[in-house]
């Protein structure tokens, strides 16, 4: 599994991943349903992990994660541990990339 | 014959729909009557409630629907390249092309295939491109001669896993069209965040698609949704698209058709009245119990379909030619469908194919 820690400084406000443009996907009742254009796999989010990819991919990840700290009323280092684990494995999965240039 | 579901019409004529209680047969529906996106948005405005389960079903088959898009994007813009390489052109009809035109994005009009229109300089030269198309195949040598007779209107190739529907003929109603020039003249650009393809004049459109409808029997919600979708968008020139029409004397299924739509999701436009023998034999052959049969409706078009072309105002002579190309289809065109092996006998083939013919156009008559 790919080690991809967020959390570093952001250099501006640009977020610090994307979802890739081999990858489309859907919000439906705030859920999300990916699907990857090269390996034809689907992929399915519920509402918190579809909120987690959101906000990685509209803002830089330090600021997502204060956002969701504060939204989720968890630790600090709870959450962290989650979302590397999210963003490792959409990541593996060719759904999420880091934004190019990025620290 | 699966009719669509109460709620799916009630969407589809733009009212609330009622409450859902039996999901697994309403997503069948859906899927059949190709209402994935148009479903979902109204599941996302509230318009009908569905369960989270449900919509993720609907959100995964967008998702599909929209992948295949892109795919059918990408072969046109394929088509292109290879079709300038020998001095040829082509518009995209209905699909993709009325999507972009007419829809607000990708995959909310389900399509299945590609369908190109073929410039009619091109047209001489019909052997040179279907092979520029889809290389590898073995084509009739008569190729050239069918389609420069007009005797075939279409041939179906493939770019890759894309199915691709090469119209020869741009309404495909049997009856060669008479003003190809101006169809293919009165083309406009459309530039897309996924290619500039070449597509119908509006008023065009809308008539290929009410005969489209026509002959797939009005099977599928779906597709109705296209000429709402053009009345609305679409500053269309009434007087042209009449004109246009009667110049191909197709009146009564165009027309027809369009009172059929208007009435399934009612809509206040009012289509020319039609009236007489052919109204007559229109209503018993596509009126009433035929309609929105779906797959299995669907599965009955092709047999009554033929009898489409008869319907048209005059044109004696094209009708006897195309009951001439139906019942005693020329060689090549057997050839190209596989029906007739080399060495196979002609005219045994074609005696046989007359008794099945008979029998099942008196039997799609009758259902």
């Amino acid at each position: 599994m790919t080690t991809d820690r967020i959390g570093a400084e952001p250099l501006d406000d640009t977020p610090d991943f994307e979802i890739p443009a081999h990858v489309l996907y859907r919000e439906v009742d705030g859920e999300m349903v990916l699907l990857n254009l090269e390996t034809e796999h689907y992929f399915g989010l519920d509402a918190i992990g579809a909120d987690i990819v959101t906000r990685l991919t509209e803002q830089p990840a330090k600021a997502a994660l204060d956002a969701l700290v504060a939204d989720y009323a968890v630790e600090l280092e709870v959450l962290r541990h989650d979302v590397d684990d999210l963003v490792a494995t959409l990541v593996d999965a060719g759904l999420l990339e880091r934004v190019e240039g990025f620290g | 014959m699966t009719a669509p579901h109460a709620a799916l019409l009630a969407l589809a004529a733009g009212g609330g729909a009622p409450a859902v209680d039996d999901e697994e047969a309403f997503l069948r529906s859906v899927s059949e009557h190709r209402m994935t996106a148009a479903v979902l948005a109204a599941h996302q405005q509230g318009t009908i409630r569905l369960s989270a389960d449900a919509a993720l079903v609907l959100g995964t088959w967008d998702l599909a629907e929209r992948r295949d898009h892109l795919r059918f994007w990408q072969a046109a813009g394929e088509v292109q390249a290879r079709l300038a390489a020998v001095d040829a052109d082509v518009a995209v009809l209905k699909g993709i092309a009325t999507e972009a035109r007419w829809y607000d994005e990708l995959g909310q009009r389900a399509c299945t295939d590609l369908d190109l229109l073929l410039a009619p300089w091109a047209l001489g030269d019909a052997f040179r491109v279907v092979e520029a198309i889809d290389p590898g195949r073995t084509y009739p040598a008569g190729l050239d001669r069918l389609v420069r007779r007009r005797l075939l209107q279409h041939i179906d190739l493939h770019v890759g896993t894309v199915q691709v529907d090469l119209h020869f003929d741009p309404l495909k109603v049997g009856l060669p069209t008479r003003q190809l020039d101006e169809v293919w003249s009165s083309t406009q650009v459309l530039d897309t965040a996924h290619g500039s393809v070449r597509v119908l004049r509006p008023e065009i459109e809308l008539v290929l698609l009410l005969l489209h409808l026509n002959k797939d029997r009005f099977a599928f919600l779906g597709p109705f949704l296209d000429i709402r979708r053009i009345l609305e968008g679409a500053p269309l020139d009434w007087d042209y698209l009449c004109g246009f029409v009667a110049a191909e004397a197709l009146d009564v299924p165009v027309w027809k058709s369009f009172a059929t739509v208007a009435v399934v999701l009612g809509l206040e436009h009012e289509a020319p009245r039609v009236t007489g023998v052919r109204g007559w034999t229109w209503e018993r052959l596509w009126g009433g119990n035929a309609r929105l049969g779906g797959d299995e409706g669907r599965a009955r078009a092709p047999t009554v379909q033929r009898l489409l072309a008869l319907h048209a105002s005059g044109r004696v002579g094209d009708k006897a030619r195309e009951v001439r190309r139906q019942l005693v289809p020329h060689r090549p065109l057997l050839e190209l469908a596989g029906r007739l092996e080399p060495g196979q006998s002609y005219v045994g083939h074609l005696a046989l194919r007359l008794v099945r013919r008979s029998r099942d156009v008196m039997q799609g008559a009758c259902v």
